[in-house]
């Protein structure tokens, strides 16, 4: 457990494969108000009044949510996205890759993907499950304009940005009739979800 | 009430929107509560309610009776047609206007406060509602001052490495800063050795210090996870006073346990 200064709490990821139910129990604890995860991290964040603490025995608890219940666990999504494979980067990524452009589409679309984590911006999904011959380095320098809906690739991730904004991630297409984030109901991605792509015609 | 003139930055925002960092979604909110709450006060709303949140100049222009203050809690009641100035303040990153009933944002996940990426920040033309809220209209009068004191408290982080340097070297908020960070301008401090940090949750507060060694305080609508090192976190009591600095200030930070 370590601080993020006396408003919140950091922790290392609990093994526990219901993304919402963790979310949901850590956000019960007295005086927390927020919760967030990444891949290797859990934070909780307190009330403005409420000093950062969590008793021992409550992250105990965690180690329950290791096996499966089928009365906490939030269904898990099957999720199809639409994708055109038209980014600006297919090609270089080909070549980093050492294969046609055919073949990065063919390993990208019959891949299954999951939901890790979702952060830098809203209702950005960090998705698991690239293969391997996919994975690539950040761009040196971050563009400065990532189109809306921009489907990209990264590391060991793949991801779709949901605004128009800087970014670093290599572009490999673009995701189509997908709201990624709206105002009424927030990310349309959310930790646990599986995620497949599936080629425009 | 009409916006008539921008000369910066100005955003409707309130206290923020809590519960949405698995989401990705910042905090958002004042950026210095503290004094959204003085010009909320003075107009007789409640401690919370969406202020406009001006860098720089705004003018507005009233379209009907309207009772409005800023943090410095004088209250001034506008009549339709009558203009008000929000000038900066040398002392003051930021101000804050409020109106009588607050104003009336739409409710986005619980916060009227502007969502940088889904809304555009005010502009000239726009039109602020003002909400229903009861504006009695007391003035508070109370100062300025957010209280820094000796230094800005920080507690050091889960990256601890290079906190000695940074404490002990004295910082100019630099130009560049914004809501989602506030740039530290200063000696550069040697980078953490292979320091590239797994993605972590961040906070509000929390100074990264990025590949250049300019550290970066998270601000409001700075991002829910990074993989910079953070090496402090500014202790809530402070963070007030510290986002109250206006660019170019010079700040030192003391540690606390």
């Amino acid at each position: 457990m370590q601080r993020l200064g006396d408003g919140a709490l950091r922790m290392p990821r609990p093994k526990c494969d219901d993304v919402g139910a963790l979310l949901r129990v850590v956000r019960s604890w007295p005086g927390v108000v927020d919760a967030s995860i990444t891949e290797e991290w859990l934070a909780v964040y307190f009330a403005d009044d409420v000093e950062a603490h969590v008793e021992p025995s409550l992250i105990r608890s965690l180690d329950a949510l290791r096996v499966r219940d089928p009365r906490t666990r939030s269904p898990s999504r099957e999720i199809e996205i639409v994708v055109r494979y038209d980014g600006v980067d297919l090609e270089d990524v080909a070549r980093a890759c050492e294969m046609s452009v055919d073949r990065v589409i063919a390993l990208h679309s019959s891949a299954s993907y999951d939901v890790l984590f979702l952060g830098f911006m809203p209702g950005f999904a960090y998705l698991e499950g690239l293969p391997p011959e996919l994975e690539v380095s950040r761009l040196p320098s971050p563009r400065t304009h990532v189109p809306q809906n921009a489907l990209a690739i990264a590391g060991h991730y793949t991801g779709i940005y949901p605004f128009a904004s800087p970014g670093g991630w290599r572009l490999i297409g673009t995701a189509l009739d997908v709201v990624l984030f709206d105002s009424a109901r927030g990310a349309y991605l959310r930790a646990g979800d599986r995620v497949r792509f599936r080629q425009a015609r | 009430m009409i916006i008539k003139k921008i000369s910066g930055l100005a955003t409707v925002q309130d206290l923020g929107r809590v519960g949405y960092a698995s989401q990705g979604v910042p905090r958002g909110g004042a950026l210095c509560p503290v004094l959204l709450r003085r010009a909320n006060r003075a107009v007789g709303n409640e401690d919370g309610a969406a202020c406009i949140e001006v860098f720089g100049r705004l003018v507005v222009v009233a379209d009907a009776s309207v009772g409005i203050a800023t943090e410095r809690g004088e209250v001034v009641t506008l009549r339709g047609g009558e203009e008000y100035v929000v000038e900066p303040d040398a002392g003051l990153r930021v101000r804050y206007l409020a109106v009588g009933g607050g104003v009336a944002a739409p409710l986005v996940l619980g916060s009227r406060s502007t969502l940088a990426c889904l809304t555009d920040p005010l502009r000239a033309g726009s039109v602020i509602g003002v909400g229903s809220g009861v504006g009695t209209g007391v003035g508070v009068g109370v100062g300025v001052g957010v209280g820094a004191g000796a230094g800005v408290g920080i507690i050091a982080g889960p990256d601890a490495q290079g906190f000695d340097a940074f404490v002990s070297a004295t910082w100019r908020i630099g130009a560049a800063s914004n809501r989602m960070g506030t740039r530290l301008d200063g000696p550069t401090l040697a980078r953490a050795t292979g320091d590239v940090h797994p993605s972590s949750p961040t906070v509000v507060g929390a100074i990264q210090l990025p590949a250049g060694g300019s550290p970066i305080v998270i601000g409001p609508d700075g991002p829910t996870t990074g993989g910079y090192s953070i090496i402090a976190v500014i202790a809530r009591a402070h963070l007030d006073a510290f986002h109250a600095l206006p660019l170019g200030a010079s700040i030192a930070f003391t540690t606390q346990a």
